[in-house]
């Protein structure tokens, strides 16, 4: 159990596609349930979190399927997001090209070729977990932790490569460095990522990736 | 009536707090909020706020407040010595400052964090629906830093509504060197054999001076699990024992994120969750296994008890 107040919902099969966390979350956000205060995907389960008892959880679980018998499927759909990134700002080139047997250009090449989802969002605010990476650059992660990451990064880690919102210590590998920003705490939502969208890379050069920036006002 | 206060020292952790930020865990905004919840809740009935109300949650030191207006104040929490212009004053109870005296919170002697409530509807903004101050991101409560000297808080107070209240003795916390904390099994509870799960259960933990808003890290015996096998990255929620490769264990606090990938072996029950908070060095913690059942049960008979309180709720 995840607590008193919570409830986690598995798929019976373990490894289930993303997409149907990603459905099954979306679906649950529509349902409107009573007193959940946070609907959280991961790679193999959902958290719903009460503010509430949650005392009887076949009774909940009889509340969540009623109300998801009435919600239409069809009206879901995931957004695209086209992000921008200089990897003439990638920190880690090095390390990658050893451990991939790549060049860098071959390494950019194949991470704009991919179209990732948005795992997840977590670690720190607005850091996104994109899966979907060529497993030809997937890359371990750097064995001793940068103490900081500037905001932006762009980095690989295992299977998944994934951006720094913010800055923050992190061991990913570092390949490059978009002008965007996916978390502000002034917005409601704070992002206008959320998992289960798509993300697309395309390259920029380092004097547009300041000038984007700058126009972003960061 | 305006009020403003001045720090004139803010501490070691001083920040601005309240019972949380919820519903945007899934951008993987950790929950933030008051790391005691029993004693924020206390303080804010002292001054007559509601339980919604911001605190100043202070950490293992104190600090000096300058008070540029009357006010009406509380403070709760760890055992600490506290001055009015020099003159000792007593905790859990309401007390009144007058213009220009000087507050001082000292060393605290026993427990880990203390909260000061002030009267009124303080001039912070909410960010996300809450006061609390989210220090991994910089955002939230003042300017999402801790306090430090200089910074000033302002606040509107209605004089009509102050009170005059004192913590019932029953309610009052403890503050035991040796304490026993009550869990339930995480989703990962049977990744620990049987013999493992006993010394678990058996085992004496101190707290790391590592530990933090984050997390509490616990020493003592390892458990070391045989699957070496990765876990992939699952929801947690504060309370969670979360069990690392290292062996050692180490309990998620309020400024945990919102999803990790060590095994969820156990989670502190919500009724015994602000004694942790209070915890530190010195103590000694040993984890009581319930059922979830029973966890709910001591939730429920908790907030009987706290409902007695009778929360004026100023709109």
């Amino acid at each position: 159990m995840l607590g008193e107040r919570a409830l986690l919902i598995k798929p019976e099969e373990n490894n289930v596609e993303l997409s149907l966390i990603h459905l099954g979350t979306e679906v649950l956000e529509k349902a409107g349930l009573h007193q959940v205060t946070d609907i959280i995907p991961a790679y193999n389960s959902i958290a719903l979190i009460y503010d509430r008892l949650t005392e009887d959880p076949d009774k909940e679980v009889e509340e969540i399927q009623s109300k998801l018998k009435k919600i239409s499927t069809s009206e879901i759909s995931p957004q695209i997001h086209k992000v921008p990134v200089s990897y003439e700002l990638g920190l880690d080139w090095e390390g990658v090209e050893k451990h991939t047997g790549l060049k860098r250009k071959e390494v950019i090449k194949k991470h704009m070729n991919s179209n990732y989802t948005v795992a997840m969002m977590g670690f720190i605010p607005g850091f996104l977990y994109l899966s979907g990476l060529d497993e030809k650059i997937s890359c371990p992660r750097k064995a001793e932790p940068r103490t900081k990451i500037p905001a932006g990064s762009v980095g690989i880690a295992g299977n998944q490569t994934g951006v720094y919102s913010l800055e923050s210590p992190g061991g990913w590998q570092i390949i490059g460095r978009t002008p965007n920003s996916f978390f502000d705490p002034k917005m409601d939502p704070p992002s206008e990522v959320k998992p289960g969208d798509k993300i697309e890379f395309y390259s920029i050069s380092e004097p547009e990736f300041k000038k984007l920036r700058t126009e972003e006002g960061l | 009536m305006k009020g403003e206060l001045e720090v004139l020292s803010g501490g070691l952790i001083t920040t601005v707090q309240d019972h949380g930020r919820h519903g945007y865990r899934k951008y993987g905004v950790p929950v933030s909020g008051v790391m005691d919840d029993h004693s924020c809740r206390l303080v804010n009935w002292l001054v007559g706020n509601s339980q919604h109300s911001p605190v100043i949650e202070l950490t293992l030191v104190g600090g000096m407040f300058k008070f540029h207006s009357d006010a009406v104040v509380g403070i709760s929490g760890a055992e600490v010595e506290v001055r009015v212009d020099k003159k000792s004053v007593a905790l859990n109870k309401t007390i009144r400052i007058k213009k220009s005296e000087i507050l001082e919170i000292g060393r605290i002697t026993a427990g880990c964090r203390v909260y000061l409530a002030i009267a009124g509807d303080w001039d912070i903004e909410q960010v996300m629906g809450s006061y609390s101050t989210c220090l991994a991101a910089k955002f939230g409560g003042f300017q999402g830093r801790p306090l430090k000297k200089g910074d000033r808080i302002r606040w509107q107070c209605d004089q009509q509504k102050a009170v005059e209240r004192m913590v019932p003795k029953k309610l009052l916390p403890y503050f035991s060197t040796r304490q026993t904390i009550r869990i339930i099994g995480g989703p990962e509870w049977d990744v620990m054999s049987k013999k493992q799960k006993t010394v678990f259960l058996e085992t004496d933990f101190s707290i790391s001076s590592q530990s933090n808003r984050m997390g509490i890290r616990l020493e003592g015996t390892f458990t070391k699990l045989k699957s070496r096998e990765e876990m992939v990255s699952s929801p947690v929620v504060p309370g969670i024992v979360q069990l690392p490769s290292s062996g050692l264990p180490i309990i998620l606090m309020k400024d945990a994120q919102s999803v990790g990938g060590y095994p969820r072996i156990a989670k502190v029950i919500d009724a015994d969750l602000w004694r942790l908070g209070q915890i530190w060095t010195n103590n000694t913690i040993r984890f009581e296994h319930v059922s979830l059942k029973k966890a709910q049960e001591l939730s429920k008979n908790y907030d009987e008890l706290m409902s007695k309180l009778n929360f004026i709720n100023l709109i």
